[in-house]
C-alpha cells in the first residue's frame, strides 16, 4: 500500500424522523457533499420523549441517522441550511473533527472550490 | 309659448322632447330627478309616464325630427350605454339605460304608420326597468341597498328572484322577442337607409348594452357566499313575475309584427 | 449579487418547512385518504383547527344551524354540553346579576346565527346606548387603534398583493392564482395535453422562465421579467430578490411562504408529494420541486405588482406603510369597501370618496361613515341582545348593565361562541360513545361443538360490517377483520403492464415484488382490440379530432353513449361480451428464485431478444437462426466469450457487420454485464423466502386471533369498486392497499397459507392449520355488494361439494347488505333484497351516476377487539372493525402494530371526510358535476382552478346537508386498561393523536367490566352498563 496520509474533515451526524429523510439527503446533494450513509431503526430520547426503535407499519415514524464526511468549508452552509428545519422539528446534529485517507471521495480538488450544485 | 310660427312650434316641441326622451345635456335633468326619488313606487311611474310625454310630444310635431337631434339621439345613446359599464348602483344603472333605450325612440319616429306605435314601443321599454325597479326595491329592504359587488351569490341564495332578475335584465338589453328588440330592429332599418356609421353606432350600443348587463349580472347573481339569513321570494311572486315577463314576451312580438 | 450556499439552502429549508401545513395531494389514480390538517397534527385539535382554519380560508367546523339540526334529532348529548358550558362560565368575569349559563344556551340553541361582531368600530358605549334608548355618545374614533388594526390586517406575513387588492380593488391575488395555475398545467401535465410545454427536462424554473419573456398574454397583461429574472438566474435567489424587492422583512419570510403556498394547496400538495415520491417517472424525467414553485409564484406576483404599481398604485411594504400612516381614513374607508365591510347605504359614497382622492371628501366621508356605521352596528347589536334577553328574562338585568359590565358580557359571548365548535363536537362524540357502550358484549363467545362452516377474513373498512353482519345471520360463519392489505406489503407486477404497483398502506414501502403469469399465450387479437381502444380515447383528446372523426366513426361514439345511458347494465355486459376484456386465469409467482432460476430466466429473455435483433437487422427468418448463432452472439455480447469467427460464418456476413450487429445488440437491445446483472438484482427481489410467508401467515392469524379451530373454508376477502367515469374511483378503493382493490393481496395470502411447506413451518410457531382447511381469495365488489370468489381451481376435490352452499350464502349475504345500503343511496324502492342488488349493479355501470355508492361516508368509530363484542347489534355500517384477541399477545406486539398501522389509516380517513363535510368548498373538492381531469393526476372545478383535494360534495353530503356526521374516529380497544395503556405510550403516533385528542379513545376492560374514556387530558372510567356488564371471568371461554 502507498503512503497513508490522513487529511482532516468534519463529521456531521444528522439525527431525525425518517419521514424527513428525502429533504436532508438532498440538500447535502445540493450542498455538493459526495457521499453519505443511514443509519436506521434507531432509538433513544429527547426533549419529546423516548422514541422507540422498530415499528413494524409505519416508516416514516422511525428515527434515522445520517452520516456524512464533508470538508471544512461546506459545514456552515449545511447547517445554515438546516437551521429552519431544527426550529420544528426534533432531531439534532452532531459535528465532530475526524480524518480520513482517501480524501478524493470527499471533497474536490482543493484548488477548486465547491460550488453550489443547484439547477 | 306657443307661436302660430309653424318652425317655432316645431322647435318648442322638439325642445320639449328632448326633455322627455332625453338628450344630452337635458338628460342630466332627467337624471338627478329619477335618483332623487327615494321609493320605487314614484320611480315607476316616472319611467312609465316620461318616455310616454316624449312620445306624444314627438308625434305632434309634424314634421320629421332634424338631423341633429337624430345625431345627437345616437350619441346620446351611446354614452349612457358606455357610462353604464362602470356603474354599480342599480338605481343609476336602470337611469342611465333608460336614457339609452329611449334616445333610440328618436330614430323610428317616422318609422311607423300608425300613432300608435310609438307609444306601445316606448311602454315596452319601460316596463321591464320599471320591474328592475321592484326588483331593485326588493334588494334594498333585504340588504340595505342595491349595489353590484357588494353581496354576491344571489344565485344560490335566492335562485327564483335570480331567476326573474336575469330574464328582466335579458329584457333591458333587447333580447329577441322582447318589445327593446323591435325598437333595435326598427332602429337599424331606419339607420342603415341612412348611413354605414350609424348603423356601427347602433351595433356598439348594443354592444354596451349586453356587457352593462352581463356585469351587473355578475355582480349579482354569480358567487360563492352564502347568505342563510336571506329569504328568496315567494313562489306566489314568482310567478306574477313570471307572467308579466310572459306577457311581456307576447307583447314584443306584437310589436315585431307591427314592424312590416 | 448572488447567493452564498447557505443562503440558498436556507431558502430551501424554510420553503420545505413552510410547506407542511399544506397535505400531500397523491395522483387520484390512487387517491389516498389523509387528514387536511396533518402538517398541523402536534398541536391539539382545538389550536390546530384554529391555525387550519386561518392558513385555508376555511371552517374547521359545521355551521350552527347544522348542529342545532342534530340536537332536534336527538343525536347529540346536550347534558354533555350543559357541563362544559357550566365549566365554561366559572372560568369567566360575569357581572353578578347575568346568568352566564341561561345567556350561553340560549344562544348556542335558539339563535340560528353567530352574535358576536367584531369591527373597529363597534364599542360597548354606543350599545349601551342603543340598548337604553339614549343618544350615542360622541366618541371620537381613535386613529391609532385603526391604523394598528389595518397594519395587523395588511402587512406582516400577509401576501402583498392581497393587501393591494384590499386597499385598491384590483385583482392581483385572482390574476396570480390563474397564471400560475396555468404555468403548473403546462409544466406538470403527464400525457392529457396533446402540445406538451418544450425545455421542461431542464426545471420547472429554468423551463418556465424561458418561455416567460416570450409569453404573448403576459406581454398583455403588462408583465416585465427581464429585471427579475435577471437579478438572479436561480430560484433561490429570485425568491430573495423579490422579497426585498417588495420589502417583506426577514422574520416573516416562513409565515408568507406559508401563506403562499396555502393559496393554491392543491398545487403546492401536488408538487410536495411529487418532491418526495421516490421512482415516480415524471418526476425524474421533468424536475420540480417546490422552491421552483414558489419562484415562479414570486416572479409572477411581482411582475403584477409592478404592473399595477406603474398605474399608481402601491407596489412595496413601504409605500403601504405609509399610506396607514399618513392616510389612515383614506386606507381604512377602502378596506371597508373593497373588503365588502361596507355599510349598504354608504356603499356609492365611499365609492365616489375613493374614487375622486380628494383629501377633503375622504375627511368628511369618513367622518359620516363611522359614525352612521357605529350606530348601525350598535343598533343591531343591541336588537340582538335584547331579544335573547327577553327569551331567557333578564331584559331588566341587560339594560341595567353599565358600560363596563356590558363589555365583559360581550367578551364572554365572543369566547363561547368561538369554542363552541368544540362544545357541539364533544357534544355529538358523547352521544355516540354512548350508544356505543349500549351495544357493547364482554361475554365471551359460546362455546362451539363443531367447526364452522367457513370462516371469513374481511378488511376493516366500513363497508365489511354490513356484509359480515348479514353473512353470520344466514349462516354459521365466522368473520374476522384485518387491515386489507393482510400485513403483507407486495409490489406488484400486473400482467402486461410494465410498472409496479405498491399494495400497502403509504406509509411502508414493499420490499418484494409479486410477479403476475399467464399460462394461456396471449393472443395477438387482443393487442388490435386494446390498440383499437387506446385509439378511440386518445382521438377524443386530440384537438383536430372532432372536425375529421364525426363522420368517420361518430356513429361508433353515438353508440357508445346512447348504450351508456340508456341502458347501462345490458349495454355493459354486451360491451364486454363483445370485446372479451377477461382477463385469462393467472397465477401470481410469490416464491423466491434461485440463483439458477434467475439466470435461465435471464439467459431466456436473452435469447428471445437476440432473436428479435438477429430477424430484424439481418431480415432472417426464425428457423434459419440456430441455436449456435443465439448462444455464440449472446456470449459475445456479454463478453463471456469471443465468437466472432466462428459467428460470421455462420451468418454468412462480413466481420463488420457482424460486429455492427453485436454493438447494436449491446446497446439498444442491452445485452451487456452491466444490465444483465442489474437485471439479476431485479430478479432477486421477487416472491418471499418460506421463512417469510411463513412469518406473514403466522402474524396476520394471532393478529386477528384465529389461531385454532379453523373451519373448512377461509375466505380471504379483498374489497375494490367498479365504477364508470369517475376520477374518484380510487377513493372508493383499498386504502390499505393504497388505494387499489385488495384481490391480488388476498391472492398472496390465500397462496402462501395454503402451502404444505408454509403450514408447517407455522405449526411451528404454534399455530396448527389442519390439512383440510382451503384458503380462498375472493373480492368484495363495495358498489355492488357482490362477492366473487377466486383460484377456484385451487380448492381439493372434496372441497367441491360444499362450494355451491358457500356460494349461494355469499349471495344471500351480498343481496342483504344492498338492501340496507339503498335506501339512503337512491330513491328507487326496491321491494326485495334482489331488486336492490340489481339496482346495486346498475350503479356501478352507469356513466352519469355521481353517487355509485356511499363509500366510507359515515364512518366514526374503531373497533379493535373480539367480533362477540359487536356482533348482535348493527354498527350500521359506521365502524372500521379490526379483529384482535388481547390474550394471545401478552408482549402487546400485535397490539402495537394495528396501532401504528391499521389506527392511523382509519384516522386519515376519519379525518378527510370530517373536514371534506363541515367545510366542502376549501377542504373538500366541491360539486363533482364541474369537475375536469387536469393532467391526468387531478381534478380542477371548471375550466381552470386550483387542484382541488379532498372528497366531492356528493361523497359527504346529500342535498346540501352532511351525510357524513364530523365526528373524531371514536377508537375502542377491548384489553386490560394498563396493557391497552402501556401499547399506546409505546407507539409515538398514537400516543400524540391520543394526547392531541385527533382520535377519542377508549378501552374497555373485559376484565374489571369498567370503560375507560381519555377525556380532556385524563383517563375516566366508570362501569359499563349493568345489563351487559358480563364479566368474563365469569364464564369459561
Amino acid at each position: 500500500m502507498k503512503n497513508l496520509n490522513l487529511h482532516p474533515l468534519k463529521k456531521l451526524e444528522i439525527i431525525l424522523a425518517g419521514e424527513h429523510q428525502a429533504f436532508v439527503t438532498d440538500l447535502l446533494d445540493r450542498a455538493g457533499v459526495k457521499g453519505y450513509t443511514i443509519i436506521n431503526n434507531i432509538s433513544g430520547k429527547g426533549s419529546h420523549g423516548f422514541h422507540a426503535g422498530h415499528v413494524t407499519f409505519n416508516e416514516d415514524d422511525a428515527l434515522i441517522m445520517i452520516i456524512a464526511a464533508v470538508p471544512e468549508e461546506l459545514t456552515k452552509p449545511i447547517l445554515e441550511g438546516l437551521a429552519p428545519f431544527y426550529d420544528k422539528h426534533s432531531g439534532v446534529v452532531f459535528v465532530s473533527e475526524i480524518q480520513v485517507t482517501r480524501v478524493v471521495k470527499f471533497k474536490d480538488d482543493s484548488s477548486t472550490s465547491t460550488e453550489d450544485t443547484s439547477k | 309659448m306657443f307661436y302660430s310660427d309653424g318652425v317655432n312650434l316645431m322647435d318648442s316641441k322638439i325642445l320639449a322632447a328632448a326633455l322627455f326622451l332625453p338628450l344630452f345635456p337635458l338628460s342630466i335633468l332627467f337624471n338627478v330627478l329619477f335618483e332623487g326619488l327615494r321609493k320605487p313606487l314614484p320611480r315607476i311611474v316616472v319611467l312609465l309616464a316620461w318616455p310616454q310625454i316624449g312620445a306624444w310630444l314627438l308625434q305632434e310635431a309634424n314634421s320629421a325630427p332634424p338631423d341633429w337631434a337624430v345625431h345627437l339621439a345616437l350619441s346620446t345613446s351611446l354614452l349612457y350605454g358606455f357610462r353604464a359599464l362602470v356603474l354599480r348602483e342599480l338605481t343609476h344603472w336602470i337611469s342611465f339605460l333608460a336614457i339609452s333605450s329611449w334616445s333610440l325612440l328618436w330614430l323610428i319616429v317616422g318609422f311607423f304608420d300608425n300613432t300608435e306605435a310609438l307609444h306601445l314601443l316606448a311602454l315596452g321599454v319601460s316596463l321591464p326597468l320599471a320591474i328592475l325597479t321592484l326588483l331593485g326595491g326588493q334588494l334594498e329592504k333585504k340588504f340595505g341597498a342595491s349595489y353590484a359587488g357588494l353581496y354576491n351569490g344571489l344565485g344560490h341564495a335566492m335562485p327564483r328572484f335570480s331567476g326573474v332578475f336575469v330574464f328582466t335584465i335579458l329584457a333591458i338589453l333587447a333580447t329577441p322577442v322582447f318589445p327593446g328588440f323591435t325598437t333595435m330592429t326598427a332602429a337599424f332599418l331606419e339607420v342603415t337607409k341612412a348611413s354605414l356609421a350609424g348603423s356601427i353606432m347602433l351595433c356598439l350600443i348594443w354592444l354596451t348594452w349586453g356587457w352593462a348587463g352581463s356585469r351587473l349580472i355578475q355582480g349579482f347573481i354569480i358567487g360563492k357566499e352564502h347568505h342563510e339569513e336571506i329569504e328568496d321570494i315567494s313562489s306566489g311572486l314568482t310567478w306574477l313575475y313570471a307572467l308579466i315577463l310572459t306577457g311581456l314576451a307576447a307583447f314584443g312580438i306584437f310589436t315585431l309584427g307591427q314592424l312590416s | 449579487m448572488s447567493l452564498t450556499l447557505g443562503e440558498k439552502l436556507k431558502v430551501r429549508s424554510m420553503i420545505h418547512v413552510a410547506a407542511e401545513p399544506v397535505p400531500f395531494f397523491w395522483p387520484m389514480r390512487s387517491f389516498i385518504h389523509h387528514n387536511p390538517l396533518h402538517g398541523l397534527e402536534d398541536l391539539p385539535f382545538d389550536k390546530a383547527t384554529e391555525k387550519g382554519s386561518e392558513i385555508f380560508h376555511a371552517r374547521a367546523f359545521l355551521p350552527r344551524s347544522s348542529y342545532q339540526a342534530y340536537l332536534a334529532e336527538n343525536r347529540v348529548d346536550q347534558a354533555k354540553i350543559d357541563t362544559l358550558l357550566e365549566d365554561f362560565i366559572e372560568q369567566e368575569d360575569l357581572p353578578g346579576t347575568i346568568d352566564g349559563l341561561a345567556w350561553c344556551r340560549q344562544l348556542l340553541y335558539q339563535e340560528q346565527t353567530p352574535l358576536s361582531k367584531s369591527d373597529p368600530l363597534l364599542s360597548a358605549s354606543k350599545i349601551q346606548a342603543a340598548l337604553t334608548g339614549e343618544a350615542p355618545p360622541e366618541v371620537e374614533v381613535d386613529l391609532e387603534d385603526l391604523r394598528k388594526g389595518l397594519h395587523d390586517q395588511l402587512l406582516g406575513e400577509r401576501p402583498l398583493g392581497e393587501a393591494i387588492d384590499d386597499l385598491f380593488g384590483s385583482k392581483i391575488t385572482a390574476d396570480l392564482n390563474e397564471l400560475v395555475v396555468k404555468s403548473c398545467l403546462d409544466f406538470y401535465d403527464e400525457g392529457q395535453s396533446v402540445w406538451k410545454m418544450p425545455m421542461r427536462e431542464q426545471g420547472f424554473f429554468n423551463a418556465w422562465k424561458k418561455l416567460a419573456q416570450r409569453n404573448i398574454r403576459f406581454t398583455l397583461l403588462g408583465l416585465r421579467f427581464q429585471s427579475i429574472l435577471e437579478a438572479d438566474g436561480t430560484a433561490e435567489g429570485t425568491i430573495i430578490h423579490v422579497l426585498r424587492t417588495l420589502g417583506i422583512e426577514q422574520e416573516h419570510w416562513a409565515g408568507y411562504f406559508t401563506r403562499e403556498l396555502a393559496q393554491l394547496h392543491g398545487w403546492s400538495g401536488f408538487i410536495r408529494w411529487r418532491e418526495q415520491a421516490k421512482d415516480y417517472h415524471f418526476s425524474k424525467i421533468f424536475p420540480g420541486d417546490l422552491v421552483d414553485f414558489v419562484a415562479v409564484r414570486m416572479t409572477l406576483a411581482l411582475a403584477l405588482i409592478q404592473a399595477h404599481g406603474r398605474r399608481g398604485l402601491a407596489s412595496t411594504v413601504g409605500e403601504i406603510e405609509d399610506m396607514i400612516n399618513d392616510r389612515t381614513e383614506d386606507a381604512f374607508l377602502r378596506c371597508e369597501f373593497h373588503k365588502r365591510r361596507v355599510l349598504p347605504t354608504m356603499a356609492h359614497k365611499l365609492d365616489v370618496a375613493i374614487s375622486r382622492s380628494n383629501d377633503d371628501l375622504i375627511r368628511i366621508t369618513f367622518a359620516e361613515y363611522t359614525k352612521s356605521k357605529s350606530i348601525e352596528l350598535a343598533k343591531q347589536q343591541a336588537l340582538r341582545l335584547r331579544k335573547l334577553a327577553r327569551a331567557i328574562d333578564q331584559e331588566e338585568q341587560l339594560a341595567a348593565l353599565d358600560v363596563p359590565d356590558l363589555e365583559k358580557l360581550l367578551k364572554v359571548l365572543a369566547k363561547v361562541e368561538r369554542q363552541e365548535g368544540m362544545f357541539w363536537l364533544r357534544g355529538m362524540e358523547q352521544y355516540a360513545m354512548q350508544q356505543l357502550g349500549k351495544q357493547l358484549n364482554l361475554a365471551p363467545a359460546p362455546k362451539r361443538d363443531e367447526r364452522p362452516f367457513a370462516q371469513a377474513l374481511f378488511c376493516i373498512d366500513t363497508r365489511s360490517e354490513r356484509l359480515r353482519r348479514n353473512l353470520e345471520s344466514i349462516g354459521d360463519y365466522q368473520t374476522f377483520g384485518i387491515a386489507g392489505f393482510f400485513g403483507v406489503p407486495v409490489s406488484f407486477i400486473e400482467l402486461g403492464k410494465g410498472s409496479e404497483t405498491h399494495l400497502c398502506p403509504v406509509i411502508l414501502t414493499p420490499k418484494n415484488v409479486v410477479l403476475e403469469i399467464t399460462t394461456d399465450t396471449l393472443s395477438e387479437e387482443q393487442d388490435t382490440l386494446t390498440t383499437l381502444d387506446k385509439a378511440l380515447h386518445g382521438l377524443k383528446e386530440s384537438v383536430v379530432s372532432p372536425f375529421v372523426t364525426v363522420e368517420a366513426i361518430g356513429l361508433l361514439f353515438g353508440l357508445e353513449m346512447i348504450g351508456k345511458t340508456l341502458a347501462p347494465k345490458g349495454y355493459s355486459k354486451w360491451r364486454n361480451k363483445l370485446i372479451n376484456s377477461e382477463k385469462p386465469e393467472t397465477l401470481l409467482l410469490l416464491d423466491k428464485l434461485d440463483k439458477e432460476q434467475a439466470e435461465s430466466i435471464l439467459q431466456t429473455v436473452q435469447r428471445a431478444l437476440i432473436i428479435k435483433g438477429v430477424k430484424h437487422e439481418l431480415h432472417l427468418a426464425a428457423d434459419q437462426i440456430s441455436d449456435e448463432i443465439v448462444q455464440g452472439l449472446r456470449e459475445t455480447a456479454m463478453g463471456l466469450n469471443d465468437h466472432t469467427s466462428s459467428l460470421a460464418t455462420l451468418l454468412k456476413i462480413e466481420p463488420a457487420r457482424l460486429d455492427a450487429l453485436i454493438k447494436h445488440l449491446r446497446e439498444d437491445y442491452r445485452i451487456n454485464r452491466e444490465f444483465a446483472d442489474g437485471q439479476m438484482d431485479q430478479l432477486g427481489r421477487i416472491g418471499f423466502t418460506l421463512d417469510e410467508q411463513a412469518n406473514f401467515v403466522a402474524t396476520a392469524l394471532s393478529a386477528i386471533g384465529l389461531t385454532e379451530n379453523f373451519a373448512r373454508f377461509v375466505i380471504i376477502t379483498g374489497h375494490g369498486s367498479f365504477t364508470d367515469n369517475n376520477p374518484y374511483e380510487s377513493a372508493l378503493d383499498c386504502g390499505a392497499c393504497g388505494g387499489n382493490h385488495g384481490l391480488v393481496s388476498a391472492r398472496v395470502i390465500a397462496q402462501m397459507a395454503n402451502r404444505a411447506q408454509v403450514r408447517s413451518r407455522v405449526r411451528k410457531m404454534g399455530i396448527t392449520i389442519p390439512e383440510d382447511v382451503c384458503f380462498i381469495p375472493a373480492l368484495h365488489n363495495t358498489t355492488t355488494d357482490e362477492v366473487k370468489l377466486h383460484d377456484l381451481d385451487r380448492i381439493p376435490p372434496s372441497h367441491l361439494f360444499y362450494l355451491d352452499w358457500l356460494r349461494k350464502g355469499l349471495t344471500g349475504a351480498s343481496h342483504l347488505a344492498a338492501q340496507e345500503r339503498l335506501p339512503s343511496l337512491s330513491e328507487t324502492h326496491a321491494e326485495t333484497a334482489i331488486d336492490a342488488f340489481h339496482i346495486a349493479q346498475r350503479n356501478s355501470t352507469d356513466w352519469s351516476q355521481v353517487r355509485p355508492e356511499w363509500g366510507l361516508s359515515r364512518n366514526c368509530y374503531f373497533i379493535i377487539g373480539r367480533r362477540e363484542l359487536t356482533r348482535h347489534h348493527s354498527l350500521d355500517g359506521r365502524s372500521f372493525l379490526q379483529s384482535y384477541d388481547y390474550r394471545i399477545d401478552p408482549k402487546r406486539r400485535l397490539l402495537e402494530s394495528i396501532l401504528t398501522g391499521p389506527l392511523v389509516v382509519g384516522q386519515w380517513i376519519n379525518m378527510e371526510h370530517y373536514f371534506s363535510a363541515v367545510d366542502n368548498e376549501q377542504f373538500g373538492s366541491g360539486s363533482k358535476v364541474y369537475h375536469n381531469v387536469a393532467g391526468k393526476f387531478g381534478v380542477m372545478t371548471g375550466n381552470q382552478s386550483d387542484l382541488r383535494t379532498g372528497l366531492p360534495a356528493q361523497t359527504v353530503l346529500k342535498n346540501g346537508k352532511p351525510f357524513h356526521q364530523p365526528v373524531r374516529l371514536m377508537t375502542l380497544i377491548e384489553a386490560p386498561i394498563e396493557h391497552a395503556q402501556l401499547a399506546i405510550e409505546a407507539v409515538s403516533s398514537v400516543r400524540n393523536l391520543v394526547r392531541n385528542e385527533w382520535i377519542r379513545m377508549m378501552v374497555i376492560d373485559p376484565e374489571t367490566g369498567m370503560i375507560h374514556t381519555y377525556e380532556a387530558g385524563h383517563w375516566e372510567a366508570r362501569p359499563l352498563d349493568v345489563s351487559h356488564s358480563e364479566t368474563a371471568k365469569t364464564q369459561v371461554v
